[in-house]
């Protein structure tokens, strides 16, 4: 594993701890959690105790040790007449008429000996603090004979236990597959079942045995826009002696790559124009019923109303581009602009320049010294940004405007 | 909505900004000058394996940058000179 994958497993793990951290509130999606999370501790707690509980603590929590252990219901009653936080059957919830009674815990009360064991399923978890059921349950707005006051703490979640999470699946968006297009900025690539990871387009001309060149960006679940954009860093139309390009989508999530169809694409090698790439917002309900979750489906409808009035559609995007484009294009030719234009030309078509006369060092001796040259190239670089410091220092100072 | 109208906002300050080099002809290097420059260019090319060549054309882009801003800000304000 590299260093670089390395560190972005532990941002990427950081920030799925983040999220698991702020999907506690009341009345959140659900939380998926999977065999592949870390060991890690979910679930409602309490921090005061109302002087009428019977126990000191009455928390409920999921836990699991380890990334391959399954999640552990566990409670903290001493009494078994205390009913502490409870999970539900979301199967059951949705089957019974009656949302007012409690829905029976099936295998899932901690009745003071033992744990229970949580199947794949969806759960809907609650507090219910106090000495004998009332009316409430599924519905998530619990009557519970509680306590004279509740502690701080998350009062119900819904959550998933998913031991076989579904994969991600890549597909390129731009390119597409078997096109000729102008060079384009920034690879778009669609992701379905999104996980946070390290996504890397690899690519080369057409026929290669392997990719010799690749992009990457860190693509963050709730963060990252989908279709994923990467940026592109190289000009394939000034490569004027390939046309034909082949390239491929990877997702590296904790070690594990997910892999699109490798595509073959034409880039036209007189278009130097982007094929401009457009934006979106991230703004998603978080679910299907408003009541569900009123807060998350508020923030993100404020969230589509701000893109809407900000962020230009598609169509727009595109026009904008193509005119400042037009703008950028008609100026490069002109005075003075024009000469840098000329010049760069001239600099990346300089292969018309016989340069086997010239060369100083050949590719065996090179090969030889690199342990000696490639040091010594990077001293010289050192020195010279160290001479412009002092050189832009001693310019300032005896500046006289 | 917004955006979009900021953006042919500005779109209208560069292009009226820019037409009066728009109205100028294209230019071309002459055939001896970029012949130099591609000769030039093979030459520290060559001698890329032990010189810092990229190194060495960023720091001297960046003194003729320095040196660029220092000249207009002094031409600037001499022909401010002449007129107020």
């Amino acid at each position: 594993m590299s260093y670089r994958k390395l560190s972005i497993s532990l941002a990427t793990g950081l920030f799925v701890a983040g999220c698991c951290f702020i999907s506690t509130g009341r009345a959140q999606a659900a939380l998926t959690l999977n065999t592949n999370t870390a060991a890690s501790v979910f679930g409602i707690s309490r921090t005061a105790s109302p002087a009428n509980c019977q126990n000191a603590n009455c928390d409920g929590w999921l836990y699991k040790d380890d990334n391959s252990s399954p999640w552990v219901w566990s409670q903290n009653p001493t009494s078994s007449s205390a009913y502490c936080a409870q999970i539900l059957d979301d199967a059951y919830c949705n089957q019974t008429t009656d949302q007012s009674n409690p829905a029976p815990i099936k295998n899932l009360f901690f009745s003071g000996s033992g744990n229970a064991y949580l199947t794949d399923g969806k759960y809907h978890m609650f507090e219910s603090i106090g000495y004998w059921p009332g009316s409430g349950g599924c519905n998530g707005d619990t009557t519970w004979q509680e306590c004279a006051s509740e502690g701080n703490g998350v009062e119900e979640a819904d959550f998933i236990i998913s031991s076989a999470p579904p994969s991600p699946s890549l597909s390129f968006l731009i390119p597409e597959n078997g096109s000729t297009s102008p060079d384009f900025a920034s690879w778009v690539v669609d992701i379905e079942n999104a996980t946070s990871g390290l996504l890397e387009i690899d690519y080369s001309p057409s026929g290669n045995a392997f990719f010799n060149a690749s992009d990457s960006e860190l693509f963050a679940v709730g963060v990252s826009a989908i279709p994923a954009v990467v940026p592109k860093t190289i000009l394939l139309a000034q490569l004027s002696t390939t046309t034909s390009w082949a390239a491929q989508a990877n997702l590296w999530v904790n070690g594990t790559d997910y892999y699109s169809s490798i595509i073959n694409f034409n880039i036209l090698p007189s278009g130097s124009t982007y094929q401009p790439t457009y934006y979106q917002a991230f703004c998603s309900f978080t679910s299907s019923s408003f009541l569900a979750d009123p807060v998350g489906n508020i923030q993100n409808a404020i969230c589509n109303s701000f893109a809407y009035l900000f962020i230009p559609s598609p169509s727009q995007q595109v026009a904008v581009s193509s005119q400042f484009s037009g703008i950028k294009n008609a100026v490069a030719t002109k005075p003075p602009f024009g000469y840098f234009t000329a010049i760069q030309g001239v600099l990346y078509n300089a292969s018309s320049v016989p340069s086997s006369s010239l060369v100083i060092v050949n590719a065996s001796t090179a090969a030889a010294f690199s342990s000696i040259l490639s040091p010594l190239n990077n001293l010289f670089s050192v020195i010279l940004w160290i001479l412009f410091a002092f050189w832009l220092f001693h310019t300032m100072r005896n500046i006289k405007l | 909505m917004i955006g979009y109208a900021l953006l042919e906002i500005l779109y209208a300050f560069v292009f009226a900004l820019s037409s009066p080099i728009r109205l100028l002809g294209d230019v071309s290097l002459p055939a001896n000058v970029a012949n130099a420059i591609s000769i030039g260019n093979a030459y520290l090319g060559a001698a890329a394996i032990f010189l810092p060549v990229n190194t060495l054309l960023a720091v001297f882009g960046s003194v003729l940058v320095v040196e660029g801003f220092i000249f207009g800000y002094k031409l600037v304000m001499w022909v401010k000179q002449l007129f107020w």
